[in-house]
């Protein structure tokens, strides 16, 4: 038995950046029915299964779903054996497609910002497969924890879904902040809230005076760093100005702060930045 | 009289080379002696002043959104009852997770220990506040009140109920138990 579609081992067929997952069709020069045991792999990613049809021919499409990698598909006619092997290759998408799709998605305000921030909308690498960090962060929202299941490490919009359930509890965590004794704020301190909580830590305080939220005010932000800050309370920062902070502290910048540090990652710094 | 929560932190070591490591917190209690924590793997270690003039070590439990090895950022004392019992608040950074999440959370957990017996321990542990977890405070979150030893604990997000707030009083009893 002779496979005629594809031709060649290791053809590659490419997932659009809408995602649409392409037909991978097989065929066989063989006649009868035919059993298709599929295998895609991806990393430590796998998934299998069967397919019969009653004729030699047979398209993956329906089986691979929203994964990526390598299927290899062991074919059987009668008493015919043969093993074809495909690769399948993703597209990025562009960050107006991230924005138009985060559109679509209630309680997403800010969190579109920290994917241009973050990833530059960027899911796939040069070689066609999900970005993967150091500490096995899958795809454009870097999904390590709960760990991502194959689906949303190939499709950039499940991985999407994924990051935005953690940023919908920042968010709801955001609103019972900022309502709390039945105080009123606007939608545009909510998404400040929400991102700086991403980070960590809350990003305005109550102003009694005033009645009204203020980003806290004793922070003050290096503008050359994503968010690193100062509590300007500290009485080695009080006084200075942002430039003598930075050129004190940016050496030390390559580490976590240690004990002695008089400079903080801060949320409200991350805000400031991602959002502007 | 109700006293809202205070704070007395004093550090001793500081952080060494490009791998940081938080050498060990210290506190001050009542009797003027130091109370201090380190970190040992995923344990925070407690060493107390005995009256006698020794000391006896207490290892505690944190959870998988602390690193391994890390000791507290910050370690407050909510309330003492001298000789008996401890109060406390540690606090780390949080373990961040892609795209910069929690990279400027922390963890905290509220301890209450029993220094009455021969050797310390703990009797009661809940986590306070979270990013990874998503808890948070109230404002005031923690108050005191001496006169029925009791511990109010305010949540805006409280612990297993997602988002949603309680509020919850401890009653301690001289031996730390808590009612």
């Amino acid at each position: 038995m002779n496979i005629t579609s594809p031709l060649g081992s290791n053809v590659v067929f490419t997932i659009t950046s809408d995602p649409t997952w392409p037909s991978i069709p097989f065929a066989t020069d063989a006649t009868g029915p035919h059993t298709w045991n599929w295998k895609i792999t991806w990393g430590s990613f796998s998934e299998s299964g069967v397919a019969t049809t009653a004729s030699n021919q047979w398209d993956a499409q329906s089986v691979v779903g929203n994964r990526g990698g390598t299927l290899t598909v062991t074919i059987r006619a009668a008493t015919q054996t043969a093993v074809a092997t495909v690769k399948i290759k993703g597209t990025n998408p562009s960050s107006n497609d991230v924005t138009q799709f985060l559109v679509s998605k209630p309680n997403s305000d800010g969190f579109d910002k920290i994917l241009i921030h973050e990833s530059g909308c960027r899911h796939f690498n040069l070689a066609g497969e999900p970005i993967k960090s150091f500490d096995n962060g899958y795809g454009m929202c870097q999904l390590t924890s709960p760990p991502p299941n194959f689906g949303q490490v190939w499709n950039w919009k499940l991985n999407i879904e994924g990051g935005l359930s953690l940023f919908a509890s920042k968010r709801t965590e955001a609103t019972n902040y900022l309502s709390q004794s039945g105080r009123s704020y606007t939608q545009d301190q909510l998404k400040y809230e929400s991102v700086c909580r991403w980070n960590g830590g809350s990003y305005h305080e109550w102003d009694n005076t005033k009645s009204l939220w203020v980003r806290h005010p004793n922070i003050l932000c290096d503008s050359a760093t994503g968010n690193i800050g100062w509590d300007t309370t500290d009485a080695e920062n009080t006084g200075k100005t942002e430039a003598q902070l930075h050129q004190r502290d940016s050496p030390s910048y390559r580490a976590a702060p240690g004990a002695n540090a008089h400079w903080k990652y801060s949320g409200v710094c991350y805000a400031d930045k991602v959002l502007g | 009289m109700r006293i809202k929560f205070w704070a007395s932190t004093l550090l001793l070591a500081a952080a060494f080379g490009p791998a940081t490591v938080w050498a060990q917190r210290s506190l001050q209690l009542a009797s003027g002696k130091l109370l201090t924590a380190s970190a040992a793997n995923s344990q925070t270690i407690f060493t107390l002043p005995e009256p006698s003039g020794g000391t006896s070590r207490l290892r505690v439990a944190r959870d998988a959104t602390v690193a391994e090895g890390q000791a507290p950022v910050s370690l407050k004392l909510v309330a003492e009852i001298p000789g008996s019992v401890l109060i406390l608040v540690d606090t780390y950074p949080s373990i961040p997770g892609g795209m910069s999440y929690c990279q400027a959370g922390e963890e905290s957990f509220l301890r209450v220990l029993s220094i009455s017996g021969k050797r310390p321990n703990e009797t009661y542990r809940t986590k306070l506040e979270s990013c990874r977890d998503n808890l948070e405070l109230a404002s005031p979150g923690l108050e005191w009140l001496p006169e029925t030893r009791t511990l109010e604990i305010h949540w805006l997000s409280a612990p297993g109920k997602v988002g949603k707030p309680e509020d919850r009083a401890l009653k301690i009893g001289a031996d730390g138990k808590t009612q």
